[in-house]
């Protein structure tokens, strides 16, 4: 799986978006369909396989479950390493393209999530642009996830804070 | 006795809300409100960080007691 991560960068706001060409609006057709396909898929396999075709980076050993929702304009800034398991009803969203009234404040951009190694996002968790989730980190079910999370930490809640390290436990 | 009472406060700091003066050896420390299994997760983490031993969420689940755990790990770094 390549290293290389996309750099975070500013994307038109809303009402700019009504302006694509023809191709940026097949591109959001194909990943809205096959978006829709992994999203009710229930085979796990055909899963990961959909948002591979979608754009998402996904290496060995991944667990998606059931009714997952990657973000369907950017998916190419999703990243998720080896042995991650991703469980049912998870968002990750990647852009925030708001109105141009709310420029002065809250500016579009595209920020990649990253995923390392054998994190576990559990139910019904978000992920917001721009966070990297720690190798075996644990996110806990529910949360919304707005911070980096660093390595084997456990975070839980909205907005997700740190409950504990298990670092000694693993070792 | 040194040792216990450092045990009690270790134990105690992983607590966010509960008070820590109502700790004591006696304590049931699965009574309290606050207690989960992310708490558990965190006490789990701090004895292996402290006492370099490593309980299971088993060995946890049967001590009932402040008492019965601190035991439990000084036997098991003895062996």
């Amino acid at each position: 799986m390549e290293q290389v991560f996309k750099n975070e960068k500013e994307i038109p706001y809303y009402e700019d978006t009504q302006k694509r060409n023809i191709g940026q609006k097949l591109k959001k057709i194909k990943n809205t369909l096959l978006g829709n396909m992994a999203y009710s898929c229930p085979v796990k396999k055909l899963r990961i396989i959909f948002h591979r075709w979608r754009g998402v980076h996904i290496g060995k050993e991944v667990y998606i479950g059931i009714h997952c929702f990657f973000d369907n304009l950017y998916p190419e800034y999703i990243y998720i390493f080896d042995n991650v398991s991703i469980n049912a009803d998870c968002m990750i969203l990647v852009h925030f393209n708001p109105m141009k009234r709310f420029s002065p404040i809250l500016p579009a951009h595209v920020s990649p999530v990253i995923i390392n190694e054998g994190a576990i996002i559990a139910v019904r968790s978000t992920i917001l642009p721009g966070v990297k989730i720690g190798k075996n980190a644990i996110v806990s079910a529910g949360s919304v996830v707005e911070k980096d999370v660093p390595d084997y930490t456990l975070v839980q809640g909205n907005p997700a804070k740190k409950v504990t390290e298990f670092k000694y436990l693993m070792e | 006795m040194k040792n216990q009472q450092e045990f009690i406060q270790n134990f105690a700091s992983q607590f966010d809300e509960t008070d820590a003066s109502i700790f004591t050896i006696e304590t049931r420390f699965k009574e309290l409100d606050e207690w989960s299994s992310l708490i558990s997760l965190a006490e789990l983490n701090m004895i292996a960080k402290n006492y370099g031993v490593k309980l299971t969420p088993e060995e946890m689940k049967r001590s009932q007691t402040l008492q019965e755990l601190y035991n439990l790990i000084l036997s098991k770094k003895q062996q």
